[in-house]
């Protein structure tokens, strides 16, 4: 069935649809004024999406990394591979708004006092490691099952540290952490959420987008490689 | 199918005009000349990687019949 | 599976390691040579914040190297006769607990040569012992999973690469406890970060024993 909906296109055209819609009425949507944040709260549509997205492609890559260990069948370590790739790609992008947004209210590109963007850092780093750990394997199938079981221990400590260290932390400048409001106080305001959420879904649709021609290309490959 | 999709999306752009008829958003979107040059830009850009995606997906499946 | 054989696996290790002391001597050099390049380079004076992040990281980096010949001690064929007469489970119970010990003699060589050359005081004793002791086990429990998987790839560096940004958040709470071990004084939030240490190490501990017979087995 996951297969099936590799290959249609409704979910491409919705991807569509609620993009242009974020990227349009995000601008003019009437948001609540707060003090530090302002105008800058529309950023609210672009980066906290991106870190939505980066999350479920790493969990579609968990699952076929769990997956590949269970069947050994080489086609989910395409797809857990390639959906890391993508989820990588919005964890930068992700970064990227998350320091331009910093900058503008926090007055510093890069703070320490935030775990929330350390831990970030640190999970780029991991898949940056599940990259180079894929790239030194010569042998296909040591390849699939090492970076497998890596994948599935990086994702298990990467949980961890996103939900459990920032909790311990006394400091943290994300809303609901270390006394900052949450975004539930504002987040009630129902002109944000009918962006909010079409956002949300729109940058897992791209992604998703994405991740399907990555996989789809690596098909191809693999079936020219098994026919030569 | 592809034809119905671009029908489909053309009646709900045209729908659009009706709707926005002195929507409190409308009036401030053209009140606001910065706000129009940004959406443009940002729309030019989607509407440029859509595109692109929309393209390589035809490659991709030019491929994958030969392949087959 | 039988405790038996895992004490016969460590006895094993401890043998392996024993009758090759040269490795065994470079690495007590190496961790002695980089405390007292410390020593030096702080010119004798430090902040106890200070001193607990390099103790720790010294660790770090002497535990990559002692853990990532865990693999290495063996030769090839030796394998396929393990595959044949132990379960991998106790195998990689074993390597665990061996390198934890491994681990916490050389984490109490480094604390010595580091209460040696700086003198800082510690009231709380019981608890930064504790915080040793459990920082050896969690290192040992992400390292060793992860040298078996370089020693296949016969890249040195890639266990720092796998192993330095998921060891951050054990680092983070065992320097915490580190830092709130200098002065007497408990609150819940000592216990708190304790718990979470030892959690850590559970998880930790039980995905290497989960995933650890996908690599064993060929």
């Amino acid at each position: 069935m996951f297969e099936k909906i590799l290959y249609q296109s409704w979910w491409k055209v919705l991807t569509i649809l609620l993009l242009s819609f974020t990227c349009v009425y995000g601008f003019w949507v009437k948001i609540p004024l707060l003090p530090i944040l302002e105008e800058s709260i529309r950023n609210l549509f672009f980066h906290v999406p991106m870190w939505f997205s980066m999350m479920f492609l790493m969990l579609m890559s968990l699952i076929f990394s769990l997956k590949y260990l269970v069947s050994f069948d080489s086609k989910s370590d395409v797809y857990a591979s390639n959906f890391a790739v993508v989820g990588f790609l919005m964890g930068c992008l992700g970064i990227l708004t998350g320091m331009v947004w910093a900058k503008v209210t926090w007055g510093a590109w890069w703070v320490f006092a935030e775990v929330k963007l350390n831990a970030a850092a640190a999970a780029l780093l991991v898949y940056s490691a599940y990259f180079i750990l894929r790239s030194s394997f010569v042998d296909a199938e040591l390849k699939a099952k090492f970076s497998a079981v890596y994948s599935i221990f990086a994702f298990v400590m990467f949980m961890v540290f996103i939900n459990v260290i920032p909790r311990l932390a006394t400091s943290s400048l994300h809303p609901g952490n270390g006394g900052n409001p949450g975004f539930n106080s504002y987040d009630l305001d129902n002109h944000l959420r009918l962006v909010f959420y079409p956002a949300i879904l729109g940058w897992i649709g791209i992604g998703f987008w994405l991740s399907s021609q990555l996989i789809r290309i690596n098909l191809i490959k693999r079936k020219i490689d098994d026919i030569d | 199918m592809k034809k119905n999709i671009l029908l489909g999306t053309a009646f709900l752009f045209s729908m659009v005009p009706a709707m926005a008829n002195n929507h409190p958003a409308v009036n401030l979107l053209l009140s606001n000349n910065k706000l129009i040059a940004v959406n443009a830009i940002l729309l030019i850009i989607l509407l440029g990687i859509f595109i692109f995606l929309f393209n390589q997906d035809k490659r991709i499946k030019k491929l994958e019949d030969r392949i087959k | 599976m039988s405790i038996g054989n895992i004490i016969h696996l460590i006895r094993k290790e401890a043998i392996l390691e024993l009758r090759n002391k040269a490795i065994l001597a470079s690495m007590l050099i190496y961790v002695i040579g980089a405390s007292f390049i410390v020593y030096f380079a702080f010119q004798g004076q430090i902040e106890f914040q200070v001193w607990a992040a390099i103790f720790w990281v010294i660790i770090l980096f002497s535990a990559t190297n002692i853990i990532g010949k865990t693999f290495d001690k063996e030769v090839r064929f030796q394998y396929n006769y393990l595959r044949t007469v132990v379960h991998p489970i106790e195998l990689i119970i074993s390597k665990l607990l061996y390198n934890a010990i491994l681990i916490f003699v050389f984490e109490l060589v480094v604390f010595l040569e580091m209460l040696l050359f700086f003198g800082v005081d510690i009231d709380n004793m019981p608890l930064f012992f504790l915080t040793l002791f459990l920082g050896g086990i969690g290192f040992s429990n992400l390292f060793t999973l992860f040298s078996t998987i370089t020693s296949r790839t016969g890249n040195v560096v890639l266990l720092s690469v796998l192993g330095f940004p998921i060891i951050l958040p054990l680092l983070l709470l065992i320097l915490r406890l580190t830092g709130i071990s200098e002065v007497d004084v408990l609150s819940t939030d000592t216990n708190v970060n304790i718990g979470a240490v030892v959690v850590l190490d559970l998880i930790t501990a039980a995905l290497s024993l989960v995933l650890f017979p996908y690599l064993w087995n060929e």
